[in-house]
């Protein structure tokens, strides 16, 4: 947009008639800037910190009015830190070739927003849908647009991979260094800060969402999921880790050995107002620290559809997904 | 950018109508030790290089604050401040430093304006003023700084007295609100001592902490802070437009719920601003969106409450503007009386504060469209009243 040329219409009707003004920088001598060095330095004010911009290598392009986003040489995603003012909306613009397997996920969640549409102007993402997500195989070899609306002025970060030719899925990983615990996943899921409303024992380290738009509203009843990794150092905790919570009751389901953790599976299914919300809970101690990682599926009761509209979810499909994360569990 | 232009909008119209209100009390208190003495004569003096070009087109424009047919003041998305005295035709570049930032700026008239900015060339901050136009900036203070912190939003009752509305983000979803005030022309500053409506462990005294990705909205002036709730972090409807209100810098909250109106009741709300055109009146602007679990957008309403005593209590408009297409849409509310917006293909336009609305059958569509790139025929409007405006 720093490139881009104005062009403004007035109005003397109200808005009826709008007439094209073609505006002109006139010259003028230097705008003269006087600073003082003598105003003494000021007390810093106690403030939080704000969160880190980064200052964007992002090329506008006026031809698409678009960012370019670019890749690292041989990298295949990219994390594009951008701010966002309200009520607005962001345009990138990228290269990739048919069939390729791309996607786009914004880390703040739902007070933003992504539209996927070819340089062709054919949309990807359905325009009914409200998401901050999208993930799909490519139609053809050519540039692609993504726009970002928001209703909150906000910095953000959006991931954008783009798998190899040929390649379903590629690998993500996650480690925190204080806690020592790790977990890996495929670019199906995305980090996601808000905090699902669901009963937990630890602090959450890291939140996942799926993001295939396929297994979602309006193909089907599925409505939110999420996939937390939380710790809990609390004594207290800990000695009551894999013991199931009494608020909701949570079932114990079964205990399961994952890369020789021994975890405790609890599950919970809380339904309310045609909403479910069906808790799927893994615990475990290690190292005197109580780790758990939550599967949450929030769907609509199917039966608040027409018959024929939506399909309901695979869960036992979605489950497969999620537990393969679970799978890649590593503490130490 | 643009959004922050829209405040300086609302902020211009209260300051207009503020001036000439008799009932308006405000007491500024005593400034504090921040610097108090600003030498008379500046040592270093920069400047831009001239503009050579007099064909060169104008860049971007992302705000526009026209104050009269012919004076007005511009922003542009590469970082420019632009003036004009003939009504748009021409723009002279009175950007102070460069490559600093400057889309925040409160301008009381043509000459005089003050504006916080950074320059990265100068490794210098603080608050400048002109009283020529933009032809010449002088730094009065470090504080408020701009683009450090966070946004900075300015307000001048006077030449004399204002004050400063400093918003920090954290992690995008908090964001944390500190006041200031001056009362000699923005020379020395004082943080303004307000009770945030529920105590927070850890949090600096005189902050209000609200939640950004929930689109709340935080309005103050001397006479009554608001806090405007939004839903949009969860999109989980509230029933109602929750708002908070004090009169006396928040050692007292009023708290409201407003009716949504007939047929939103199940909307998430995504308030804007309050904007106060004098003491007692004032109008508050409402997204109403309803989206479903899955990602459909049902409606998006934009609605509008208006207050006769202040903000003490507030009444639904009966009309509401509907299907907007994306959550973008300009909003210009020129007047108590006068406000346009985008609303599908064409604009509407009220002239009776929102209790009644008309379509203006255009030359332009204002519609969200995609010819080679998705936009707007005109992404903002600057009306100077009722039948005169711009937009870009």
């Amino acid at each position: 947009m720093e490139n881009e040329v104005s062009t403004l219409y007035k109005t003397i009707d109200g808005g009826q008639t709008w007439a094209q003004v073609t505006p002109w920088m006139i010259a003028l001598p230097p705008v003269t800037v006087n600073v003082d060095p003598r105003i003494p330095t000021p007390t810093p004010i106690s403030t939080v910190t704000p969160e880190p911009t980064d200052p964007s290598s992002l090329v506008f392009e006026p031809n698409a009015n678009a960012y370019r986003i670019r890749f690292a040489p041989n990298t295949t995603w990219v994390e594009v830190n951008d701010t966002i003012a309200t009520k607005s909306t962001r345009r990138y613009v990228l290269s990739a070739m048919q069939g390729q397997i791309m996607s786009v996920s914004i880390l703040q969640g739902k007070a933003l927003t992504v539209a996927v549409a070819g340089a062709d102007n054919q949309p990807l993402s359905d325009s009914r849908v409200y998401s901050s997500f999208w993930r799909g195989s490519l139609p053809s070899t050519q540039d692609f647009i993504i726009t970002v609306a928001s209703y909150a002025a906000t910095a953000f970060t959006m991931r954008v991979s783009v798998n190899p030719p040929g390649q379903a899925t590629q690998k993500f990983s996650f480690f925190d260094k204080k806690y020592q615990v790790a977990l890996s996943y495929t670019d199906e899921f995305a980090q996601i800060l808000a905090e699902p409303q669901v009963v937990h024992k630890g602090t959450p380290l890291l939140t996942l969402t799926f993001i295939d738009p396929t297994v979602y509203f309006p193909t089907t009843n599925l409505g939110d999921t999420y996939l937390m990794l939380n710790v809990a150092v609390d004594p207290a905790i800990v000695a009551t880790c894999t013991q199931p919570s009494t608020h909701p009751i949570e079932i114990v389901t079964g205990l399961v050995t994952i890369n020789g953790y021994s975890f405790t599976r609890t599950e919970v299914n809380i339904g309310a107002a045609g909403n479910f919300f069906d808790h799927i809970s893994y615990r475990t101690v290690f190292n005197d620290k109580c780790f758990e990682v939550i599967f949450l599926f929030h769907s609509v009761n199917i039966g608040i559809y027409s018959p024929g509209a939506v399909v309901e979810f695979d869960r036992a499909a979605l489950l497969k997904r999620f537990e393969g994360v679970l799978d890649t569990f590593v503490a130490k | 950018m643009q959004s922050k232009f829209k405040l300086f909008l609302a902020i211009g119209a209260l300051v207009i109508t503020f001036s000439g209100c008799k009932s308006f009390q405000w007491t500024p208190s005593q400034p504090t030790s921040r610097p108090t003495t600003l030498p008379a004569t500046p040592i270093i003096t920069s400047t831009n290089p001239p503009i050579l070009a007099t064909a060169a087109p104008v860049p971007a424009i992302t705000g526009l604050h026209m104050l009269d047919a012919t004076n007005g003041w511009a922003w542009t998305a590469a970082q420019r401040f632009l003036r004009t005295s003939d009504g748009g035709q021409t723009w002279m570049d009175r950007t102070p430093g460069k490559g600093g930032f400057v889309d925040e700026a409160f301008f009381s008239n043509n000459l005089t304006g003050w504006m916080p900015i950074a320059l990265p060339n100068t490794n210098l901050t603080g608050l400048f003023r002109t009283t020529d136009g933009g032809q010449t900036w002088s730094q009065i203070s470090y504080d408020p700084v701009n683009g450090l912190r966070g946004p900075i939003r300015l307000q001048f009752m006077d030449t004399k007295h204002g004050w400063s509305i400093e918003e920090s983000l954290f992690m995008s979803r908090e964001a944390y609100y500190h006041l200031s005030e001056t009362q000699d022309g923005g020379m020395t500053w004082k943080s303004i001592a307000v009770n945030p409506p529920k105590l927070e462990l850890g949090l600096a005294p005189g902050t209000i902490h609200l939640c950004n990705l929930c689109t709340d909205r935080f309005y103050y002036d001397p006479s009554r802070m608001i806090i405007v709730y939004g839903d949009m972090e969860l999109m989980q409807p509230g029933g109602s437009v929750r708002m908070q209100v004090s009169f006396d810098l928040g050692k007292n909250w009023q708290t409201q719920n407003l009716p949504l109106p007939k047929g939103s009741a199940d909307a998430a709300v995504a308030p804007y601003e309050p904007i106060f055109f004098d003491a007692q009146n004032g109008l508050l602007p409402v997204d109403l969106v309803r989206i479903l679990k899955g990602g459909e957008t049902v409606y998006q309403r934009l609605a509008f409450y208006a207050t006769q005593d202040g903000g003490a209590s507030w009444s639904l408009r009966a009309g509401v503007i509907d299907h907007l297409d994306t959550p973008d849409v300009a909003l210009n509310i020129v007047s108590p009386q006068d406000i346009y917006a985008h609303c599908g293909h064409e604009l509407c336009a009220s002239h009776d504060g929102a209790r009644t609305w008309q379509g203006v059958t255009s030359n332009l569509d204002f519609a969200m469209t995609y010819t080679g790139a998705m936009k707007r025929s005109l992404q903002f409007l600057s009306f100077l009243n009722a039948t005169t405006g711009w937009g870009s």
